[in-house]
């Protein structure tokens, strides 16, 4: 997958929710970290959009909708663990000597 | 004072339970696989929605609505019949794909479900195995904050609620299995779904395990599932002055 690729997010969010916040500032410096210059975030909160979240099918909060390049993804959760997260973004398999070794290459 | 009730139209357990379930409370149905929570949970709310202006929505964990829909047709239901005003399918069926990284909660099915509440006046609502979406959070802690979420947004919004969830006979009686003995303490009304088979004839029984605040038929009644949907044979009805109905009972 082409690294330049504009990444398109779409983050559900319940309020000022602990996890909801944790997912914000995760997304935000994962985002930073690994994809600079090349990442939209949009974050919407259920309370005040309940309707786009009953369109996109948003039962946990947060989570985490990857629009594109595609295939579309979605990770439930605040994004904690970030090994499972950049995989399943397709930014995982660069280093798999530190994942095979159990090192969380984020942060640094 | 009398807990006011609301009748399920179940053939028998309106009678076990002298009324049905809490009305404005909620109740947890228990039973293992194939045992008819969701027949129970969607002939609870077809009931309402038919025939006591009571309109209902059902969020499916597990199964998807079209599929439910579609089993439930033999029942002569006619669900499709009744609208979206009436009787509303959410499906929450986690995607398989979908991977979790970290703590959630159910706050985004919660504001969808509270703006479809007030659009419809639904006053019944039934959560179909629960278990599914609580299995996904990361520990125990969680899944007791998740289910005390529920609860709480089901009392303030005096919706009668049943939450049915999956459990093992080992699971329904030791009460302190997490997370549904937690459950079990916290609703105003437990029903256990109880499917055996013995001596090659399959069994099903009912057993209202606890209601706060109103007397209860306490042993096991048998039920069927049968061409109308679930029958309990009842013996404060007429089980009692027909022998064979405490065996047998027709669907009417």
């Amino acid at each position: 997958m082409s690294r330049r690729a504009l990444f398109k997010f779409r983050l559900y969010v319940a309020g000022d929710a602990p996890n909801s916040a944790q997912a914000r500032s995760n997304l935000g410096a994962l985002c930073r970290k690994h994809l600079p210059g090349q990442h939209e975030i949009e974050v919407v909160d259920v309370f005040r959009d309940p309707k786009r979240a009953l369109a996109d099918g948003i039962i946990m909060t947060p989570t985490l909708i990857k629009l594109t390049p595609s295939p579309i993804r979605r990770i439930v959760g605040a994004l904690s663990q970030t090994q499972p997260v950049l995989r399943a973004l397709g930014l995982g398999e660069t280093q798999p000597e530190r994942r095979a070794l159990g090192i969380d290459t984020f942060p640094a | 004072m009398k807990a006011s009730k609301t009748p399920t139209g179940i053939t028998g357990f309106d009678e076990i339970t002298a009324g049905g379930l809490p009305r404005d409370r909620t109740t947890l149905l228990i039973g293992g696989p194939g045992s008819g929570k969701t027949i129970f949970a969607l002939q609870f709310l077809a009931h309402g929605a038919r025939n006591c202006k009571e309109p209902g929505i059902f969020v499916a964990f597990e199964e998807h609505s079209g599929r439910i829909v579609a089993n439930a047709e033999s029942f002569g239901w006619k669900l499709p019949e009744l609208g979206k005003k009436k009787l509303f399918f959410m499906d929450a069926q986690p995607m398989v794909d979908t991977v979790q990284s970290g703590d959630f909660d159910l706050c985004g099915m919660l504001a969808a479900l509270q703006m479809q509440v007030t659009q419809m006046g639904a006053r019944r609502i039934a959560f179909d195995a629960l278990d599914i979406v609580l299995a996904l959070l990361p520990d125990p802690m969680a899944q007791r904050r998740e289910v005390y979420r529920l609860h709480e947004w089901l009392l303030a919004r005096e919706l009668t609620g049943l939450i049915t969830a999956k459990a093992g006979p080992g699971d329904a009686i030791c009460s302190c299995t997490q997370p549904f003995g937690f459950m079990q303490f916290m609703v105003d009304c437990a029903v256990i779904l109880n499917h055996t088979v013995v001596l090659g004839a399959s069994q099903r029984n009912v057993r209202v395990q606890k209601y706060r605040g109103s007397s209860f038929e306490e042993d096991e009644s048998p039920f069927q599932i049968g061409e109308r949907g679930l029958a309990v044979a009842s013996a404060r009805s007429a089980g009692r002055a027909d022998p064979k109905a405490g065996k047998k009972v027709t669907s009417q």
